[in-house]
């Protein structure tokens, strides 16, 4: 346990000496006879029962430190584990323990003919390994299809031949939720498996809670639990279980010049109006949307399609990260269509035959509905690889997979706070995800010839662990990100150089350049167009971090 | 009234003298007067300084400046001497604002006598208390290769 003093040692010197005064004084009164001031009896006797009693006093400060939340809260470290757990459980509250993450594998083919991938079949990503929860068998006939087991393999209009199975990481960890397009490297040969990718990203992956985050959740779980100030919405979205992982919340309302839904012909802010915004996982999600696209124009062979991701699609998505064919999503290799610069985006908010029922915020632009569920958008690109020649525009169509990366959760809590139950009777509520400045960090680590190399994985994995957690911010420090790196660099080994660079995608469907910098990397706010720290969040990918080792001579 | 310290040193039967509180012969005694002052002095001199973790001045360099090499009696008068500048202010400041009897107080203290031989070294020691009183205590050290 970590509040026993095990080390006799390590006291404070001014404790003992302390209890040293008090001892004798006590002692002086019992046996006013006896010598204590000096000689053999100080120095053996007192002395040495001094040292204890200040153990023992430290022992029950630290108790009692860790059974206060404030005292937690100003140093979470002092906290032991045991003692915590149990200060939670006053608060009917747990530790949580962690779950492992899941998801979606397409497994590409050599041929198509029956597949089997046995049960416990373990395959590997970036250094996190996940199983099969069963045996999964690929059939080539939709008749031979009959348990959840079977798949019915299918193959793309270019010709590759795949079928999806499920698996689960085999430990617990956020490291799990691995990104669409992952490569997963069986551990044993399968028959006629060419390569396996993630089909989309993985999710439910969370680390067990730390005492900083059980202490925060404490003190969030004290406050009530309604749409009223920042604290108790920030609570009430976590006590409701489908949310209690999401990490950051920022409340933007009445007084805040990010908060610009005031539709009037005053130009004044008459309150009533609340922007929520949450970042539900440290990194986005990308999926695959299957849309029937419709043909726009075309040159000779070459087509220009268009189709409309609804409301529905992607709730608080960001951007469509490739258009492909049918069935290639998740495909590493296979063709991606060629996106026109940018891709119009509009708001829906429901006017539509499948109105929603739920209570609307007041929206009035594409960009106040920008990263909400009430954003819709239409995509056009140029298919290269279809022949158009025999279509006509306007009437043909084709289906389309549609890579969009989103922030997931957002339909889900802005369906909650809507709730009769739930949502404020003086204001709306409008859940949003974060403005995202996406980051990509160059670093380069020196190492001294002839000791250990850094695992660059542990580097990629620390930078995106640090700066998708930070939450919303305008700034980011390469500063910071190099001592984090160090905690995981080996001895001989140092940061010499980083680089960052982000790219902002604003609400109007812009992207602005932030940086280069090797020092701080900071937005340019604009508090009007709801650009500030408080509405933006950093992302890190792990495809997006570079790391360069460099051997050096000792001098 | 002069208050009792248990006694560090006990005699044995053939006159030699052993660092104990207690004996098989006996259960111990207290000291006071001259023999607690030189009992103090003794156990002031060859505590080693730092030893004692949270009474960082108390003790003395003597034992290891002797143990680091002192092999000529000019060495060990040189390293009593250093350890006197650490002694008597501790001494002292143990005495200051107290009512002991006079003969408990400290007043000086001289190294006589030193007689070194392979593995042992043997100091005599006058210790004058305020009363004018002066003690000579013979102090045995043996050092063995370990």
């Amino acid at each position: 346990m970590a509040i026993v003093v095990s080390d006799l040692s390590t006291l404070d010197t001014t404790d003992v000496q302390t209890q040293l005064e008090t001892i004798r004084g006590m002692l002086e009164s019992l046996e006013p006879d006896i010598d204590l001031n000096r000689g053999v009896l100080h120095d053996l006797l007192l002395y040495l029962s001094a040292v204890l009693a200040t153990a023992n006093q430290t022992n029950v400060d630290l108790v009692r430190q860790s059974n206060s939340l404030a005292a937690i809260e100003e140093d979470p470290t002092l906290a032991d584990d045991d003692v915590l757990d149990r200060l939670a459980s006053n608060y009917r509250t747990t530790r949580k323990e962690g779950s492992q993450a899941t998801g979606s594998a397409v497994v590409v083919l050599t041929a198509s003919v029956p597949t089997v991938v046995p049960f416990g079949t373990v395959f590997t990503s970036n250094g996190v390994t996940f199983t099969t929860p069963s045996v999964f068998v690929g059939r080539t006939n939709e008749d031979d299809v009959i348990t959840d087991t079977d798949k019915l393999i299918q193959t793309s209009p270019s010709g590759i031949i795949s079928f999806t199975i499920s698996l689960t990481a085999e430990e617990i960890g956020d490291n799990g939720n691995i990104s669409m397009g992952a490569q997963l490297t069986p551990d044993t040969t399968l028959t006629n498996v060419s390569s396996v990718y993630a089909a989309a990203t993985f999710g439910g992956g969370t680390d067990e809670e730390t005492n900083t985050e059980l202490s925060a959740r404490l003190l969030a779980g004290t406050s009530a639990k309604c749409l009223s100030s920042r604290s108790s919405i920030d609570g009430m979205i976590r006590a409701e279980e489908d949310f209690e992982n999401i990490l950051q919340t920022s409340v933007l309302g009445f007084g805040d010049q990010e908060q610009i839904r005031y539709h009037s012909i005053l130009p004044v802010a008459f309150g009533g109006r609340m922007d929520l915004y949450v970042r539900t996982t440290e990194l986005w999600e990308e999926s695959v949307v299957v849309k029937t696209a419709t043909l726009q124009s075309k040159v000779g062979p070459v087509g220009t399609w268009a189709l409309t991701l609804t409301r529905d699609d992607a709730p608080g998505f960001y951007q469509v990260t490739k258009v492909c064919q049918e069935g290639e999503g998740a495909i590493e290799d296979g063709y991606a269509a060629i996106l026109t610069a940018g891709f119009s985006v509009t708001v829906n908010t429901g006017e539509d035959a499948t109105a929603s029922t739920t209570f609307i915020p007041d929206l009035d632009t594409a960009d106040e509905a920008r990263f909400s569920r009430y954003s819709t958008a239409t995509v056009t690109f140029t298919d290269t690889d279809t022949d158009a020649s025999g279509l006509t525009n306007g009437v043909s169509t084709r289906d389309y997979d549609v890579v969009v990366r989103k922030m997931p959760l957002i339909l889900e809590i802005q369906d909650f706070v809507a709730g009769r139950d739930v949502r404020n009777p003086a204001s709306d509520c409008l859940v949003k995800a974060p403005v995202p400045v996406f980051l990509t960090v160059d670093i380069t680590i020196n190492v001294l010839r002839n000791s250990t190399e850094p695992d660059e994985d542990d580097v990629k994995q620390t930078i995106m662990d640090y700066v998708n957690g930070t939450g919303f911010t305008g700034t980011i420090t390469a500063a910071a990100v190099s001592g984090q790196v160090h905690n995981v660099l080996p001895t001989n080994s140092y940061v010499d150089d980083i680089t960052l660079t982000g790219s902002l995608l604003n609400p109007d469907g812009t992207t602005t350049a932030v940086g280069p910098s090797s020092g701080t990397l900071s937005i340019v706010e604009d508090a009007e167009a709801m650009i500030s720290s408080r509405t933006v969040c950093f992302f890190c990918a792990a495809e997006d971090i570079t790391v360069t080792l460099e051997t050096i001579d000792a001098p | 009234m002069a208050l009792e310290d248990l006694a560090l040193f006990q005699q044995n039967l053939n006159g030699t003298v052993v660092q104990a509180l207690a004996t098989p012969a006996n259960n111990g005694y207290t000291v006071t007067g001259v023999i607690k002052l030189v009992q103090r002095f003794l156990l002031e001199l060859l505590t080693e300084k730092g030893e004692l973790v949270y009474l960082p001045e108390r003790g003395t360099k003597f034992l290891p400046l002797l143990r680091n090499g002192a092999a000529t009696s000019w060495e060990v008068n040189a390293a009593f001497a250093i350890a006197l500048l650490d002694l008597e202010p501790n001494l002292l400041a143990e005495e200051e604002d107290s009512d002991l009897e006079l003969d408990e107080q400290y007043q000086a203290a001289e190294l006589k006598n030193i007689q070194v031989t392979p593995g042992m070294l043997t100091a005599t020691i006058a210790i004058q208390n305020k009363a004018g009183f002066i003690y000579n205590v013979s102090l045995p050290l043996v050092f063995r290769l370990l």
